[in-house]
């Protein structure tokens, strides 16, 4: 059987065409389905200027900027940067880097070793 | 694309002089500020290397007509899905989380030890706020207007293309513009001057040790506000050096329906930043 025929072999590049007609179809209207995404970065971006005017505890304010970062971070990720429509590939690749930053954030950036006053202190010299 | 421009393109020696420029300026950036003086030389030298290489690349790449698209299909099946630009972008963009990711968590870090005595830049800056939030609205905007620019150009409409671009490139300027406006004012103590007359956090006024102004080397809180937002600051400004190049090429009909790719590659970019300071606004801006 040449390759041709095979269609093992053939699998991938039609699902790559498959990928690409769905890139291209899946936003027809993707002007208007842009500039909507555009309204909700711009609502949550006023609603976490809002919340921090409330003066909210330090919890409370920590859980709705969180909150609302890591939903302004989705709607970039999957519509301006296509990851939604992008192949699995593309989406594992930008998750890589989560597990390290949850190390850097909770096992280094939210532990307190105690009172420090300056950098010098902070650095040993 | 052409059998000749794509020899020409992997047989460049672009890469590596660039590297060796890099290195030059990290080595002599670094030993010159730490009491080495002579080592200016050696950034200086970087520097040069580091634009020559820029500039070799840059004249490879603008007379291309067409551009690469190679798929990583050797390795296993997934990778026919992706191209190896494409791929190559998302491991660059891998490497920069960790960097802004390293700058954030050493942020948090430094605050939780300080305790109460950090007094947040979002204090300094809460009278105007206003400029944080313009800039917060310039860089959403300038997401949109760079994937509509990649719209544009798939449908080979190559001055909505070249508009879209230019629209990016002047946010990324205001960006700038507001950025360095906002930074003269809080190193010149300008944030809370007259109007201030109970000069105290909780309202909203300077703390007694920012009364001369609040800069890179007036305290820890300085230091890690400014390094971060500076190194975002960096990025942007890298991306409107880059639009530049874009909008030039774009002008000319570089990227259409079959060629897009260096508008799709870049948009990538410019959105991290976006997603970048989607986490610096509210963590140094508001709290």
């Amino acid at each position: 059987m040449s390759d041709d025929e095979n269609p093992d072999i053939e699998a991938p590049e039609e699902e790559a065409v498959e990928e690409e007609a769905h890139d291209e179809h899946e936003f027809p209207g993707y002007a208007n389905g842009f500039m909507a995404v555009f309204g909700w970065l711009v609502f949550f971006t006023v609603l976490e200027v809002m919340a921090i005017l409330q003066e909210f505890s330090f919890g409370a304010t920590m859980f709705i900027l969180f909150s609302i970062a890591f939903v302004k971070v989705w709607f970039i990720a999957s519509f301006f940067m296509h990851l939604r429509w992008d192949p699995p590939l593309a989406r594992r690749t930008g998750a890589v880097p989560i597990f390290f930053l949850i190390v850097l954030f909770v096992a280094i950036g939210l532990t307190s070793p105690g009172t420090t006053d300056d950098i010098a202190t902070i650095c040993g010299f | 694309m052409n059998e000749a421009a794509h020899a020409e393109h992997h047989g460049t020696a672009a890469p590596i002089v660039s590297a060796i420029g890099l290195m030059g300026i990290m080595l002599g950036l670094t030993l010159a500020v730490n009491g080495y003086p002579s080592f200016w030389f050696v950034f200086l030298v970087g520097l040069f290397v580091l634009t020559t290489g820029f500039i070799m690349w840059l004249s490879e790449y603008y007379p291309m007509t067409s551009e690469e698209n190679e798929e990583i299909e050797t390795y296993h099946p997934a990778f026919a899905t992706l191209s190896t630009r494409k791929f190559g972008t998302w491991i660059f963009l891998l490497t920069e989380m960790m960097v802004f990711g390293t700058l954030l968590s050493a942020y948090l870090r430094y605050r939780a030890a300080a305790g109460a005595d950090w007094v947040p830049a979002a204090d300094i800056i809460r009278s105007h706020l206003i400029f944080g939030v313009i800039n917060t609205m310039a860089l959403l905007l300038s997401s949109l207007t760079m994937v509509l620019a990649l719209y544009a150009a798939k449908r080979n409409d190559h001055k909505a293309t070249t508009r879209f671009l230019g629209c990016t490139f002047l946010l990324g300027i205001l960006f700038l513009v507001i950025k360095g406006f906002e930074w003269w004012e809080m190193k010149n103590g300008h944030f809370w001057g007259e109007h201030c007359v109970v000069k105290d956090i909780s309202h909203h006024c300077i703390a007694p040790k920012y009364e001369n102004g609040f800069w890179i080397n007036t305290s820890l809180e300085g230091s890690t506000f400014y390094v971060t937002t500076g190194t975002h600051g960096a990025h942007v400004l890298v991306g409107v050096i880059a639009l530049a190049y874009l909008i030039v090429k774009a002008n000319r009909g570089g990227y259409n329906s079959e060629y897009h790719d260096t508008l799709e590659l870049f948009g990538l970019y410019w959105h991290y930043v976006d997603v970048v300071w989607v986490f610096v606004f509210p963590f140094l801006y508001l709290y």
